[in-house]
């Protein structure tokens, strides 16, 4: 069973991704899984999804955090404001 | 407060001002023309800024009540900057400077961490390379201990 969502990526994260896109995952997919599905369609975004965090628009999400149909969530990279 | 416009720095501190502070510190972090060695031309930020904004908000809010202040307020820019021009600004009074020092320290080194905001530097040559900002690990003088854990 699947279920789809909406990705939206920032940063040096748009050098391996569309900038906004849709993706089926399994139901029960968690952040850290789906961070590795990430990694697994672009190998050479690998090591830096394993910095990153999920994130809805209100907070971050926790790893084991798993989502809904029609869902939308933000890859965020490490932070290098300031 | 995540802005696309110059920062206020004189207007802020203006209004801010409080007769029981005893102290106003005012950290700015300006876009230098040199880093690690290359010549920067400019720099971009990008923000998630729902986000962004609210966990700025929680760490000012964090702030206040960790240190006791009378008042804080962090801003950061975004957009396209150049050198010279004010990236991200913190203020925080406070009755005595020894907590407004700290509480400062403390905002711009979580901003720095943990707030969804990029930087893109553009060197003088014509390459570009995203930023790797935060420092927190060397200041704790282990690179594998964050002052900050997320992850």
């Amino acid at each position: 069973m699947e279920i789809e969502i909406t990705i939206h990526v920032f940063a040096v994260l748009k050098e391996s991704f569309e900038e906004k896109f849709e993706m089926k995952i399994p139901t029960e997919t968690s952040c850290t899984s789906l961070l590795e599905l990430l990694g697994k369609q672009q190998p050479r975004a690998k090591g830096l999804l394993g910095k990153c965090r999920i994130a809805s628009e209100e907070a971050i999400l926790d790893d084991d955090c798993t989502f809904n149909h029609n869902d939308t969530i933000y890859i965020i990279p490490p932070s290098s404001g300031g | 407060m995540i802005t696309p416009h110059k920062i206020p720095v004189e207007a802020l501190m203006t209004s801010l001002q409080n007769d029981k502070a005893g102290a106003s510190v005012l950290f700015a972090g300006i876009v230098r023309d040199v880093n690690k060695g290359k010549q920067v031309s400019r720099l971009e930020y990008e923000a998630f800024k729902p986000l962004a904004e609210k966990m700025i908000h929680n760490i000012e809010e964090e702030a206040r009540s960790t240190f006791n202040l009378i008042a804080a307020i962090c801003v950061h820019r975004v957009g396209k900057l150049n050198i010279g021009d004010t990236a991200v600004v913190v203020i925080t009074l406070a009755i005595h400077r020894q907590e407004a020092y700290e509480a400062n320290q403390f905002i711009i080194d979580k901003v720095k961490h943990e707030v969804p905001i990029w930087k893109k530097e553009y060197w003088a040559d014509g390459t570009y390379a995203w930023g790797h900002n935060c420092n927190c690990q060397l200041r704790q003088k282990d690179l594998q201990e964050y002052l900050f854990h997320h992850k």
